[in-house]
């Protein structure tokens, strides 16, 4: 090659120079390099002042020059950390403006020196291969012998011959398909589909792993084809490649998307579908189909070098720093890797350090762990993706937490043998039999040591144990689950009884509670009821239970029972105490004469009832007044010597009374004032009055109707009138069958506006005042 | 001619695959298979004159545990929302996603409405009022994947709006 023999050529020569200028470089260093810090620090002085930078500007480009073709080597020692650090800020604050701003220039750079690089490790590995051709091809024909394909297949196989059938290109980001060229045309009829489907694939990994950035090629295999993308800002361009494609496909595919992108750059930006418009991309993608010869190398190979020489240095720099990270990266990585329950499917060492692979939720979470490492969570990106592990021992963490064993319940993993022993409620049971065999790493579920616990008997123990029921008391629990029904029977003081009832409300699965059998012991009523029965009180003694339980006993009784009462009283349980202090002897015994005497006296009864005793009892007959009767009940047991009180035979004659009293009240009879008769009408309403009287007079024979005449006013000559007009109504009643002595006439000024002349009427018993 | 990129967006099972399968083949079928990440058809119309070729995106189906991921939507010029007039609650799914294309996108594409399964009259149950106001100004259709009614006529509305 004439390009290599050039260059082996240089490098003597320089060699021989060396040795005769070396003093006059000396002079050089001395005057260039040596005082090299004097020197920037009168050109720093020097920029300072305005006046001078433009003379300054016009010398320094000489210097820089001079001193690279003197000693390279100390110009770029001077300059390298001014570089270095301008490129790491600038990466460091915006990693896509350095990559955008320097991907016209530097991607064809690095791709030629990369050309370069393979282009002579071809060379190198075509010699190896000529060298063991013999070899191999044996080999080869052996392979096919034995495979039954034909030779040159296992030829075509094995060397790196492939052929690419289609090319794509897509508009990245709708995924439409601006162009399509293929060996065979009739391949084109699927091409957008492909096109589309290709892009929904990669959005769908960049979605999924985050993983854009990360390779300048991409490439997806489908059974035979397998597919190369190398992308742009704006295209895609996908190669269908049959066979292996050579890494110098990869580099023309990316310059001709490269070229593209310069060439259609405003039809791209204003695509709206229409694709006539990269119709001359058409020749670009159908030189990629060709074939896999080296395509055509343009430009200096020495400026190429000088490019590559730059992006080396400033990778270098790059890398010196942040190797020590990356080592702690490294360190970090490989422990996770070792962490149960996480898998990690690739790191990166990029900036930042990032990580992606799977974690069991139930697994320590890897992030804890960057400290110890020095790393920090803002250099370092985690992308996790759940999943589950199968190690037993998740799967005995996943299972205990999925199944939340109650106490009582062991649940241990052995050979991929859920084990679930202890006792647990058949609902837990049911629901664990179930779920344990679902779960992931569970081969088996064994529960032959599982009992389920009697929910009942377990819930009354429960109960018993918060109640503590007295002896005497008998605690059941009936009805299905989730419906208990709680009895209890017995006998227990009342404040047990009480405190039971609201102990109960503390079991929500006790949906009733039945004390109605529960005899509360210490009852007041029921306590009297045993004194009763205990002590047999004589007929003038009277038993009492106070609310604090003590038994008071009062009355008249003979000495002799007074003593034998107090000692039957101790026998009376849950008493808590025994007074006789009312009790007295008795004294003189009233005859039933007397009693009667006394009866009339207090009781005052009306003419209507007849009062009548025997042996102290009083009986009471005849029509008396509800109020009466009901005092004359209350009453009697004041009379001295009564011992009782009959009154059945006694009849309540208010209703009937009231109803009679009503009637004759509302009658009115108008007189006219020249006859002093009664007007129109009259006659009839004195009939009804006089029926009404009698028939109460029936019932009640003291009853007297009253008539009272109306007078005009309070005049005192009125009275007269109204008077003569009361008496006429008496005269004409007793007409009508009412005893003269039956109707007491009056009379009484009247009040309010419409005044009439007139009587009114009003029934009255005697002793009702009028 | 004229390419266009198209997006079924909508619940799952509200039959956006059913719909394309019968716009772009002329089949229904009753079996449900539920359609995993994307798939790709195309299909040219003629809108007044003009041909256009369909790129239709039909995506999965949005659920809880399974958002449609937006990079899908980008480049698209129309979408097509799809509910299921048989279950309402695909309305308030389809209402989810559109939020999510106006404010993690901002995509303005041109949309059509569509309620699919018209056919089952009985268990129709489109409220009326949510539908209107869902669709806003955006052509409504009432579809039938299975009897084929208005399938046609949506496309080609989408396809008139995006030349709009
Ligand atoms: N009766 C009737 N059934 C329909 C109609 N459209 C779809 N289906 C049925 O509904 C079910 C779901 O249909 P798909 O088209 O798979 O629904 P999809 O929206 O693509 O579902 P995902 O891919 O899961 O999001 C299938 O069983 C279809 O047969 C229709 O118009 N009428
Ligand atoms: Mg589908």
């Amino acid at each position: 090659m004439p390009g290599q023999a050039e260059g082996a050529g240089g490098v003597g020569d320089r060699e021989g120079r060396d040795a005769a200028r070396s003093s006059d470089i000396e002079t050089l260093r001395e005057l260039i390099v040596g005082p090299t810090a004097r020197r920037v620090e009168q050109i720093e002085r020097r920029l300072e002042q305005p006046a001078r930078v433009e003379d300054t500007a016009r010398v320094l480009p000489d210097i820089i020059r001079e001193s690279l073709r003197e000693d390279a080597d100390a110009a770029e020692e001077a300059a390298r950390p001014l570089v270095e650090g301008a490129i790491r800020r600038s990466a460091r604050k915006s990693p896509e403006a350095l990559s955008d701003a320097l991907f016209p220039v530097l991607g064809p750079a690095i791709r030629k020196s990369i050309t370069h690089a393979i282009a002579s490790m071809m060379q190198s590995l075509n010699q190896t291969l000529e060298h063991s051709f013999s070899a191999r091809g044996l080999k080869w024909r052996f392979d096919a012998w034995r495979t039954g394909r034909p030779f040159a297949e296992v030829v075509l196989l094995n060397t790196l011959v492939y052929r690419v059938e289609q090319a794509f290109l897509i508009h990245r980001e709708s995924g439409l398909l601006l162009r399509h060229v293929a060996m065979d045309e009739s391949l084109g009829e699927d091409a957008d589909v492909v096109s589309g489907m290709l892009t929904a694939v990669r959005d769908f990994a960049r979605d999924a792993f985050d993983a854009e950035g990360s390779d300048e090629i991409e490439s997806l295999r489908m059974g035979e084809l397998e597919l190369w993308v190398a992308r742009g800002p704006n295209v895609l361009l996908a190669l269908a490649c049959r066979g292996k494609a050579p890494e110098a496909l990869f580099a023309r595919m990316q310059e001709t998307v490269e070229r593209i992108e310069r060439r259609f750059g405003e039809e791209l930006a204003a695509f709206e579908g229409d694709t006539a418009a990269f119709a001359g991309a058409d020749d670009w993608l159908r030189a990629l189909l060709e074939s896999q010869r080296a395509g055509d190398e343009g430009g200096s190979p020495a400026k190429a070098v000088a490019a590559v020489a730059a992006v080396a240095l400033a990778l270098a720099a790059w890398m010196g720093y942040g190797w020590y990270w990356r080592g702690q990266w490294k360190d970090y990585v490989a422990r996770v890797s070792a962490m149960p329950g996480v898998v990690v499917a690739r790191a990166s060492s990029g900036a930042p350090f990032e990580l992606w692979g799977l974690r069991d939720p139930l697994a320590d979470d890897p992030a804890g762990l960057l400290g110890r490492f020095g790393l920090d969570g803002k250099d370092v990106k985690l992308h996790w993706r759940p999943w589950q592990s199968l190690e037993p021992a998740f799967a005995l963490r996943r299972a205990r937490r999925l199944l939340q064993p109650p106490a009582g319940v062991e649940v241990t993993m052995r050979d991929g043998v859920l084990r679930l022993s202890g006792a647990a409620r058949p609902d837990w049971i049911r629901r664990a039999r179930m779920l344990a065999p679902a779960l992931a790493g569970v081969r088996a579920v064994d529960d032959s040591a599982l009992k389920a616990v009697d929910v009942r008997a377990e819930l009354l123990a429960r109960i018993r144990k918060r109640l503590t029921p007295p002896k005497g008391v008998e605690l059941a629990l009936a009805g299905p689950e989730g419906r208990y029904v709680l009895t209890a029977r017995g006998e227990a003081r009342s404040a047990w009884k009480a405190a039971a009832e609201a102990a109960v409300k503390a079991f929500p699965e006790v949906a009733s509670y039945d004390d109605s059998r529960l005899i509360a012991v210490d009852e007041p009523a029921r306590l009297l009821r045993l004194a009763r029965k205990a002590l047999r009180p004589p007929a003038g003694a009277r038993l009492r239970v106070s609310r604090d339980l003590v038994l008071h006993v009062s009355g008249v009784a003979s000495p002799a029972w007074k003593r034998k009462a107090r000692e039957r009283a101790a026998a009376v349980p849950y008493l808590a105490g025994y007074d006789d202090a009312g009790l007295h002897p008795p004294r003189h015994i009233p005859g039933d004469a007397e009693i009667l005497a006394a009866a009339r006296e207090m009781l005052k009864p009306p003419a209507t009832v007849h009062l009548g005793v025997s042996q102290g009892v009083l009986t009471a007959q005849g029509f008396a007044t509800a109020g009466w009767i009901r005092d004359a009940r209350t009453r009697w047991r004041d009379i001295p010597g009564a011992k009782g009180w009959r009154d059945e035979a006694l009849r309540d004659i208010t209703p009937a009374w009231r109803a009679l009293s009503r009637r004759v009240g509302a009658r009115l009879v108008r007189y006219d004032i020249d006859s002093g008769q009664p007007k129109a009408g009259g006659e009839r309403m004195l009939r009804e009055v006089a029926e009404a009287v009698k028939q109460a007079r029936r019932m009640r024979p003291d009853a007297v109707v009253r008539a009272v005449g109306l007078s005009q006013s309070r005049a005192e000559r009125q009275k007269p009138r109204a008077l003569a007009h009361a008496r006429d109504a008496c005269h004409r009643l007793e007409g009508l069958g009412v005893p003269a002595a039956a109707c007491q006439p009056g009379f009484a000024p009247q009040s309010g506006s419409r005044r009439v002349s007139g009587v009114r009427f009003a029934l009255l018993a005697s002793g009702q005042a009028p | 001619m004229i390419r266009k990129k198209v997006c079924l967006l909508g619940a799952f099972g509200v039959g956006k695959t059913s719909l394309v399968r019968r716009f772009v083949s002329g089949i229904f079928s009753d079996k449900y298979l539920s359609t995993m990440g994307v798939k790709i058809d195309r299909k040219t119309v003629d809108a007044d004159g003009r041909e256009v070729g369909l790129m239709i995106w039909d995506i999965h189906g949005e659920e809880a545990f399974r958002k449609i991921p937006m990079s899908y939507l980008r480049g698209a010029s129309g979408l097509m929302m799809v509910v299921d007039g048989t279950r309402p609650e695909t309305l308030d799914v389809a209402a989810g996603i559109v939020r999510r294309v106006d404010d993690e996108l901002g995509l303005a594409a041109p949309r059509v409405w569509l309620a699919n399964k018209r056919d089952l009259a009985d268990d129709w149950a489109l409220p009326a009022d949510a539908w209107a106001k869902l669709a806003g100004d955006a052509p409504r259709f009432e579809t039938s994947a299975l009897s084929g009614e208005h399938v046609d006529e949506a496309f080609l509305a989408l396809a008139r709006a995006m030349l709009a």
